[in-house]
C-alpha cells in the first residue's frame, strides 16, 4: 500500500481511490464487472468514461493479465446525463399522432 | 471445484446464494453454487430493488410478510450492510373503481397481518412531499415495505456462504445434467463434471433451459422490463411510489431508480429503448413534477420470468427426486430471496419447509390448481 495510491482518485464521480480498487481486487473481485459493483466506481454521472479504463488497467496489472483479457461492462444509454423532462411526451408530440 | 457435492445450486443470484447460505447455516455444507457469468449478473442485479408485502393473493402476502421480517435483520445476519430500508410503498389510485378495489385489498392484507392502509391526498403528501396531489384520488400505504441494494445483498450472502464453507464458482456454465439410476446427477459444466445428490434450479431466466435438461417443462414466458437510474441527489423522495405499472424509489446512494411496463412479452432481447424513456418520463413527472429537472444517467433492462399464475415454482419435482425449483418469480424474485433461501434449504436438508408451500409446487400446473395474484407492477 502506498500513500500515493490512497490519495490518487480513480473514479472522480464517486471518490474511489486507486487503493480501494486494489484492495477489492485482492479481496477476490478479479473481474471488472464484479469489481465495479463491489468497489462502486463507474456508476456516477460520467458513467465510467473516466475510470473504467483506469480500473481495467489496474486490474490487468494486479492480476498479471492483458487488457484484452478483461471483459468491460456494457455501456448504457444515454451517453451523457439528460434531464428527465426532455423525454416527457409534450402536447406537440401528441398532436403529431 | 471438487468432483462431487451433496447439493449443486445452479444460479448465483439472490435465490441461489440465499439457499446456499441457509443450507450451510443448517450444517449442510457440501454445497456449490454455479454461476454462468458473475454473481448477480442476471435478474437480481437488474431489478428495481423494491420489497413489498402489499399483494392481493394470500400466498404472496404471507411469504412476503415473512420475508420482510428477515430483510429487517439481514445486514446483521450476514455481517454486511445490504442497505435495507423500510421506506414504505405508496400506491397511487386515480379512479373511484381502483380506490374501491384498494379498500378491499387493504382489508384482505390486514387479515393476513400486513397492516396496510388507505391514505387521502393530504396524508399521501405528508408521506411524499414532492407528490402532485392532482394526479391521484387516494393512496395505499404500508410502512414496512422497503428496499435493499441488490449487489450488496449478493455480496453479503456470497461472503457469508463462503465463510461457512460453500464453494461459489463464477463463469461456470451448466451445459448438461444427467440423472442416474441411483437417483444422483452428473452435472456437466464448462469447468468439468460434478456428481451430486441434489440439484437446485435457481437460474432465473435460464431456469427453463436447466429444467429441460432433466425433461421438466417449466411453462414460463420471458418478458422484457426496462428500468433507469438518475444522477444521485440528496434524499427527497421518501417511499417507493407506484402508479399502475410505474414505480420508482430513491436508493441509499441517492439515485432515483424505477421503471414502467412497455408490454414486451415473449422477449428475446434485453436492449434498452427510447420508447421506454418517453413513457417512463411522462408517467414519472406527472406524479412528481420536480423529477423533470433531474438528469437520467443510465437505462437498462432485464427479464421477468413469468409463470401462468404469476407465482414462482418452489420445491421438489415429483418425477425427478432430488431436483428442486426456485424460479418463475414473475418480477418478485429479489424481494422473496431471503424466505425462498430458508424454505428451499429446509426442503433440501430436512425434506419439509417450516411454512407450507406445497401449493407453489410445479405439479399445480398439471392439476390446474393455479394461484391468483393481480398486483404485478413494472
Amino acid at each position: 500500500m502506498t500513500r500515493e495510491d490512497e490519495k490518487t482518485i480513480a473514479c472522480r464521480c464517486e471518490d474511489i481511490s486507486v487503493q480501494e480498487i486494489k484492495d477489492a481486487i485482492h479481496e477476490g473481485y478479479a473481474d471488472l464487472q464484479s469489481l465495479k459493483r463491489y468497489a462502486k466506481f463507474g456508476l456516477g454521472p460520467c458513467q465510467g468514461k473516466t475510470c473504467i479504463l483506469l480500473a481495467a488497467q489496474i486490474l490487468a496489472r494486479e492480476t498479471g493479465r492483458t487488457l484484452d483479457q478483461i471483459m468491460t461492462p456494457t455501456t448504457r444509454p444515454p451517453l451523457d446525463p439528460v434531464p428527465i423532462g426532455f423525454f416527457v411526451k409534450g402536447k406537440e408530440a401528441d398532436d403529431e399522432k | 471445484m471438487r468432483s462431487s457435492y451433496d447439493c449443486i445450486i445452479v444460479g448465483g443470484g439472490i435465490s441461489g446464494l440465499a439457499i446456499a447460505y441457509e443450507l450451510a447455516k443448517r450444517g449442510y455444507k457440501d454445497v456449490a453454487v454455479l454461476e454462468e457469468c458473475y454473481l448477480g449478473s442476471g435478474s437480481t442485479g437488474r431489478c428495481g430493488s423494491g420489497i413489498r408485502a402489499q399483494f392481493t393473493g394470500p400466498d404472496q402476502i404471507v411469504l412476503l410478510r415473512e420475508a420482510e421480517e428477515m430483510w429487517v435483520h439481514m445486514s446483521d445476519e450476514l455481517g454486511y450492510d445490504i442497505h435495507f430500508k423500510a421506506c414504505g410503498y405508496l400506491f397511487l389510485w386515480d379512479t373511484p373503481e381502483l380506490v374501491e378495489k384498494a379498500k378491499h385489498d387493504v382489508e384482505f392484507q390486514n387479515k393476513h397481518g400486513v397492516m396496510s392502509c388507505i391514505v387521502d391526498r393530504q396524508e399521501a403528501k405528508e408521506i411524499c412531499p414532492s407528490l402532485n396531489t392532482d394526479s391521484f384520488l387516494a393512496g395505499q400505504w404500508y410502512d414496512k415495505d422497503g428496499m435493499a441494494f441488490p449487489f450488496d445483498t449478493v455480496t453479503g450472502y456470497a461472503q457469508a456462504a463462503r465463510r461457512l464453507g460453500v464453494d461459489i464458482l463464477t463463469t461456470t456454465d451448466v451445459v448438461g445434467i444427467e440423472g442416474t439410476a441411483a437417483h444422483t446427477f452428473t452435472v456437466h459444466t464448462t469447468q468439468g463434471n460434478i456428481e451430486t445428490k441434489n440439484v437446485v434450479n435457481a437460474a432465473g431466466p435460464g431456469s427453463k433451459g436447466i429444467a429441460a435438461m432433466l425433461g421438466v417443462d417449466l411453462p414460463y414466458r420471458l418478458d422484457k422490463h426496462q428500468i433507469m437510474a438518475t444522477e444521485p441527489l440528496e434524499q427527497f423522495l421518501g417511499p417507493m411510489l407506484v402508479k399502475n405499472s410505474l414505480y420508482y424509489l430513491q436508493t441509499h446512494r441517492g439515485n432515483v431508480v424505477g421503471g414502467t411496463d412497455t408490454g414486451d412479452k415473449n422477449a428475446t432481447d434485453i436492449d434498452s429503448t427510447f420508447e421506454f424513456l418517453t413513457k417512463f418520463a411522462s408517467e414519472a413527472c406527472e406524479i412528481v413534477p420536480r423529477l423533470a429537472g433531474v438528469k437520467l444517467m443510465r437505462q437498462w433492462a432485464g427479464y421477468y420470468v413469468v409463470s401462468p399464475d404469476a407465482h414462482p415454482v418452489l420445491g421438489p419435482i415429483d418425477e425427478v427426486p432430488g431436483f428442486f425449483q426456485a424460479n418463475g418469480y414473475s418480477g418478485h424474485g429479489f424481494m422473496m430471496g431471503p424466505i425462498v433461501g430458508r424454505l428451499l434449504a429446509e426442503y433440501v436438508a430436512d425434506g419439509k419447509p417450516s411454512i407450507d408451500i406445497e401449493h407453489y409446487n410445479f405439479r399445480r400446473f398439471a392439476r390446474g390448481e393455479l394461484l391468483t395474484e393481480k398486483a404485478i407492477i413494472g
